[in-house]
């Protein structure tokens, strides 16, 4: 008895460092010449597009490496992992602005990596990513509120966060008007952007788990009833709503005529954006879980799933071609920038692919693998 | 007549119960080697469990701790049986101590003759040794599906959420409806350690009630070093959970407490039935 109940106590403990279950995932975002990632457990890193190295790291490697850094716990100044990310760092002027599961927003100056700010803004998570316009940041958090700050002080801009029923994972959409997010209350809110009044509200029957798309005057979500939703951005009306199968979690990807959206179960959906119907003959079908939304490359969609495979589908066809295919779990969009794909992986790495006309090349990965 | 006296005695039942335990491991074998041991894991425990959680939830008020309390009542009863087994199995070894201490004193020089006494009084007094370790056996796996269920079932990070996504059987129609699961219990998020200004609350009434348990449980033992020994588990093991319920998430210790709670119900009632256990070392 004892020792048995000693294994469990000891391995329990070691599956739950301070209670936190996962350590998060890749994410990644990319401009021309760099790649701006966040690692499992909260490593930033800046590198070059060409060549996979490091241009700048957060923590700073000289104060994490080295037997030293196993043993130097408990300094408050030394500077320490954002801990679990789940959404893409936003870029928006010089300031890479990434939300973390210990609910601060923290912003890396884009050319050195210098901490410009961080603002512990919620009790919970921010899952989602932030969503930046007109130098204001606007965000959820798992603490049931949407809110509101000012990219340069981190001040609110509304006199109160907005409060939902429920957590709120996703990043918000927004246009001149309004903020469209998303509530695992089942709802879909539109906020006024400078006021912070709710405009509308509207229960789709299930969790918004995802991030809201916002297009052709519609704001589309996937939701855990199994269903995608299309409401009318300006008034909340359902406009229809077409049965996925299986939970509908990353964004959708709305383009002038159809949607793509990938759901829990492998399967990816076009839609038309007039009335739902589905534009390919024939199922798509990848290997592996597709937890987020689909990126676009050039005529094509580039997916990856939870089984390591990075997917090429055609948009008119839905035919499907392997990129990459690799171990670690690919649970985030993938950057794209030019002839260029970004991806991370849940296992902490990134991948750059470039499209030449003879298929897919692989760049770099980081790590570099050991030789 | 020469050959049926050379045959070896055959008994039948000896026979069958033999033929059903291989069976049962070659077929364990070809599964694990087949379907492999993490689905089985999976679709044996973790799944059900899951599963159990959420219909609980969902028809007893949408109450993660009700579902709790009922998943954990339901598995005690279902489990009863062992642990009365076990509770009767180590009263009886308490019982046979006296004599067991008497044959160590005889025979201590002479092991193989010493173990041939052992088993012929554990065999005339009805006692296995290992006995009383099959509920802890049974228990075992399903504290660690347990604790796995409930972090999925809470899904407070979106890995979590896919796990529940992929977990809960297609069937149940309410799924849309009660996911996420309300984590808020009082002042506490059951997905995560108690964050309160007063952390310890939790740590204490695991420890106490886990300790009470232990107390009512433990049988007096004749052997000073086996008391000293059930003396220090009794304090070692409620402080060990109390120090990692601190790191547990909140919803795995209010298992822990109303699975430690009901436990002390199941002593106390046999206990009532069969009398309270006769003290060993008085009969010594």
């Amino acid at each position: 008895m004892a020792t048995a109940a000693l294994l469990l106590v000891v391995t329990l403990a070691g599956c739950v460092p301070g209670g936190v279950t996962d350590p998060g995932w890749t994410v990644v975002a990319a401009t021309e010449d760099r790649v701006y990632t966040v690692l499992p457990a909260g490593q930033v890193l800046a590198l070059d597009a060409e060549r996979g190295e490091v241009v700048w790291q957060y923590p700073p490697p000289s104060e994490r490496s080295g037997l030293g850094g196993l043993f130097a716990g408990g300094n408050a100044d030394q500077p320490m992992p954002l801990g679990a990310v789940y959404g893409a760092p936003t870029l928006v002027d010089d300031l890479m602005i990434v939300g973390t599961y210990a609910g601060k927003l923290v912003s890396f100056e884009t050319e050195t990596g210098l901490r410009r700010w961080e603002l512990q803004v919620s009790d919970d998570a921010i899952i989602g990513g932030v969503a930046a316009r007109e130098g204001v940041l606007y965000f959820g958090s798992a603490d049931h509120r949407v809110m509101a700050v000012d990219l340069v002080t981190g001040e609110p801009i509304w006199s109160s966060p907005v409060e939902t029923d429920n957590r709120v994972w996703g990043c918000p959409a927004v246009d001149d008007r309004h903020v469209y997010v998303g509530s695992m209350d089942h709802n879909v809110y539109a906020i006024d952007r400078h006021t912070g009044s709710v405009v509308w509200q509207t229960d789709v029957g299930g969790a918004v788990p995802g991030d809201v798309s916002l297009a052709n005057g519609m704001v589309v979500v996937g939701s855990l009833d199994k269903q995608v939703h299309a409401l009318d951005a300006a008034t909340g009306d359902p406009l229809w709503s077409v049965a996925a199968g299986a939970w509908a979690w990353g964004e959708a990807l709305v383009t002038e005529d159809i949607i793509y959206v990938g759901d829990l179960n492998g399967r990816l959906h076009a839609l038309s954006v007039a009335n739902g119907a589905p534009v390919w003959s024939s199922e798509v079908l990848l290997d592996g879980t597709v937890r987020a939304g689909p990126a676009l490359y050039d005529g094509s969609l580039i997916v990856g799933t939870e089984s390591g495979t990075l997917y090429r589908v055609e948009r008119d066809s839905g035919l499907t071609a392997t990129l990459y295919e690799g171990e670690g779990a690919i649970l985030s969009t993938p950057a794209i920038v030019g002839d260029r794909i970004y991806v991370g992986t849940a296992a902490g790495s990134v991948i750059a692919l470039e499209m030449t006309d003879r298929g897919p090349w692989e760049l770099w990965v980081y790590p570099p693998p050991k030789s | 007549m020469t050959q049926a006296a050379n045959r070896p005695n055959v008994n039948p039942a000896q026979v069958r119960k033999s033929l059903i335990t291989w069976g049962i491991i070659i077929a364990v074998v070809i599964a694990v080697t087949q379907i492999g041991w993490s689905n089985i894991w999976r679709e044996v425990f973790i799944r059900p469990f899951l599963n159990a959680l959420l219909v609980l939830y969902a028809y007893l008020g949408e109450s993660f701790v009700v579902a709790i309390a009922a998943f954990t009542v339901l598995l005690r009863g279902l489990t009863m049986p062992l642990q009365v087994k076990q509770i009767l199995m180590t009263r009886r070894m308490s019982e046979v101590q006296p004599k067991l201490q008497e044959i160590q004193k005889k025979y201590g020089g002479d092991k193989q003759r010493l173990a041939l006494e052992q088993q012929k009084l554990y065999q005339e007094a009805g006692v296995n040794p290992l006995g009383g370790c099959l509920p802890t056996a049974v228990q075992m796996p399903i504290w660690f599906a347990l604790y796995s269920a409930i972090n999925t079932i809470l899904a407070d990070t979106p890995v979590e959420l896919m796990k529940l996504g992929q977990q809960a059987y297609a069937g149940f129609a309410r799924l849309a409806e009660i996911v996420p699961l309300q984590s808020r219990f009082l002042w506490l998020n059951l997905a995560r350690p108690d964050s309160s200004s007063f952390p310890y609350l939790l740590p204490i009434l695991v420890g106490g009630t886990m300790w009470l348990q232990q107390k009512l449980m433990t049988q007096p033992s004749t052997d000073p070093q086996q008391a000293q020994m059930n003396q220090t588990m009794q304090l070692m093991m409620p402080v060990m959970f109390g120090f990692f319920t601190l790191q547990f998430s909140s919803g795995l210790a209010i298992y822990f407490i109303i699975s430690n709670v009901v436990g002390i119900l199941m002593q106390l009632l046999v206990d009532r039935i069969w009398g309270k256990p006769k003290d060993a070392s008085a009969q010594a």
